[in-house]
């Protein structure tokens, strides 16, 4: 354990020195990325104004707090594609991987917390940014930002882990961008990044309650803006680790039964 | 020009004939291109669950426009982002020498090397999402119509092929430059919102710097009835300048080329 600390933490820090040489990459990714939730903001607030001023509860400052909070969050969420994995599987790419002294979920584990690191850093400016363009309302207080840093961390995990385990599908069968782009649609609309949860009709809220993807997303977000009440929070932070639980499980269960049919293509 | 053509249409016909040989990627493609506009239909509906009219466009005006923007980002997947990601890996590895060594215009041939035939599949979905929208709307379109819709779709065309290789042309300078890319198809997502909801300073951004949003507006406009000649004048002009500094810059950057592991 104390070994698989000090691993880490070397990681970590080489894979985020070598991110902040790419300055100018960095900053135009993000930039990129922040511009995706500022379509959605503007055709919620519009719609919010021909509405009265706000719709579903969220007013346009609801609105503004909602999608600023969502280029954090949606920093967070980056996980290893599963095509990234099903290249490896293709193409041979996991065979020196497997040669490492650890499972190769922790080196990509490490990679992606530099990239948290990185992505937070950058984050700042451009959140600040944001605030002065488009006026949010959060409300503020200890409790709600601690509730949210530890969501967001817990948002990360479980994604992180989910996508992870889906990219085992690659081991029965390479034409998986079908399977992906299925889920990450289905996860575009339910977990709160295309659309507050509030603004779905009843019975797609619903669905969204039972599946992963709200709470990966949507759910700190809600904490964030203040839409939730404590013992609501409270119960997400459990649903959150839940769901960390059965993706672990069924990223272990894939992985055993994968890795005995990988059989190093192209290597 | 007309060695162009012929060689244009030269690599089209090998592009299909060598994609024939795999039928299952045509299955793959139309699932993707289901998923893809289910979701932007269900988001259209939800919208307009809420309102009856967001930002003076009703629910089938809106449609229209993404049928637009669907042609138009499946004409970029088609052909345009495909030629470019050629280039610049010709570039890259120094391969782009035998581009040089051909007696065509150098520009000529690396915007028709590539096409991305299953690609088709978003076009024909796109014109039929716009066709059913017009449908629904009961316009009646007039021939003068459908001659200004075709003119303007043609400027966007242009206009964003005109954009992708200027950002390209950077690569000559700095080898590595897909980040670019991945902020331009970014703020080129804008494009499923007509531009004049926007608020003035992204408006201003999505007319003259990454005129996507703009290039499925104005055509969008013209076939729903509601022509805007100040509009198209704009895309006219913009269209031109592009041009003529992408021309301009393109020179410049193979002056600059200098070769396979130079």
């Amino acid at each position: 354990m104390r070994l698989l600390w000090d691993i880490y933490r070397k990681m970590v820090m080489t894979s985020a020195l070598q991110m902040l040489q790419y300055r100018l990459g960095n900053l135009f990714s993000l930039l990129g990325m922040v511009f995706e939730p500022m379509i959605y903001l503007v055709m919620w607030s519009a719609l919010a104004n021909e509405n009265g001023g706000s719709i579903a509860g969220y007013t346009a400052g609801n609105l503004a707090a909602y999608y600023i909070a969502w280029t954090l969050v949606r920093q967070w969420n980056i996980a290893l594609a599963p095509f990234g994995f099903e290249q490896r599987v293709r193409e041979g790419g996991l065979t020196p991987v497997l040669l490492r002294p650890l499972h190769p979920f922790h080196y990509d584990m490490a990679g992606f917390i530099a990239l948290r690191i990185v992505g937070t850093l950058y984050w700042i400016p451009i959140g600040v940014a944001l605030w002065w363009l488009f006026s949010p309302v959060y409300p503020g207080g200890w409790l709600t930002l601690v509730i949210f840093a530890v969501s967001l961390v817990l948002s990360f995990l479980m994604r992180f882990v989910l996508v992870y385990a889906l990219g085992m599908v690659s081991f029965w069968t390479t034409r998986v961008s079908a399977i992906f782009n299925l889920y990450f649609a289905v996860e575009t609309i339910l977990s709160g990044r295309l659309v507050p949860q509030a603004l779905l009709p009843e019975w797609a809220q619903r669905i969204a309650n039972v599946l992963p993807f709200r709470w990966s997303f949507g759910f700190p977000i809600e904490v964030i803006i203040g839409k939730l009440t404590l013992p609501e929070m409270v119960l997400g932070l459990g649903i959150q680790l839940g769901w960390l639980a059965v993706a672990t499980v069924l990223f272990v269960v894939g992985w055993n039964a994968g890795i005995k049919r990988y059989s190093a293509v192209g290597a | 020009m007309k060695r162009a053509v012929v060689l244009a249409w030269q690599y089209l016909r090998l592009a299909v004939m060598n994609e024939l040989q795999y039928r299952m990627n045509f299955v793959i493609q139309l699932f993707e291109t289901a998923i893809a506009l289910v979701t932007a239909l269900v988001v259209l509906s939800l919208v307009y669950a809420q309102t009856d009219s967001l930002g003076g466009w009703s629910r089938y005006e809106l449609q229209a426009l993404l049928g637009i923007y669907t042609v138009l980002s499946a004409v970029v997947r088609f052909s345009i982002q495909p030629n470019i990601e050629r280039l610049m890996t010709d570039i890259q590895k120094g391969t782009f020498d035998y581009v040089l060594v051909k007696p065509i215009d150098a520009q000529i041939q690396i915007s028709i090397r590539e096409v991305r035939v299953w690609q088709s599949i978003d076009i024909i979905a796109g014109a039929a999402i716009l066709l059913d929208a017009l449908f629904r709307l009961g316009v009646t379109v007039t021939f003068g119509q459908v001659l200004l819709f075709g003119l303007t779709l043609t400027l966007g065309i242009i206009l964003i092929y005109t954009i992708w290789l200027l950002m390209s042309c950077i690569a000559f300078w700095v080898v590595r430059v897909d980040n670019i890319f991945e902020l331009f198809d970014n703020i080129a997502s804008a494009g499923r919102l007509p531009v004049d909801i926007y608020p003035r300073w992204m408006r201003v951004i999505l007319t003259y710097l990454v005129p996507m949003a703009f290039a499925v507006t104005v055509p969008a406009q013209v076939i729903i009835g509601r022509i805007n000649m100040s509009n198209v004048a704009i895309q006219a002009a913009v269209t031109l300048g592009f041009f003529v500094v992408t021309r301009f810059v393109w020179t410049k950057a193979l002056v600059r080329y200098n070769g396979a592991s130079a």
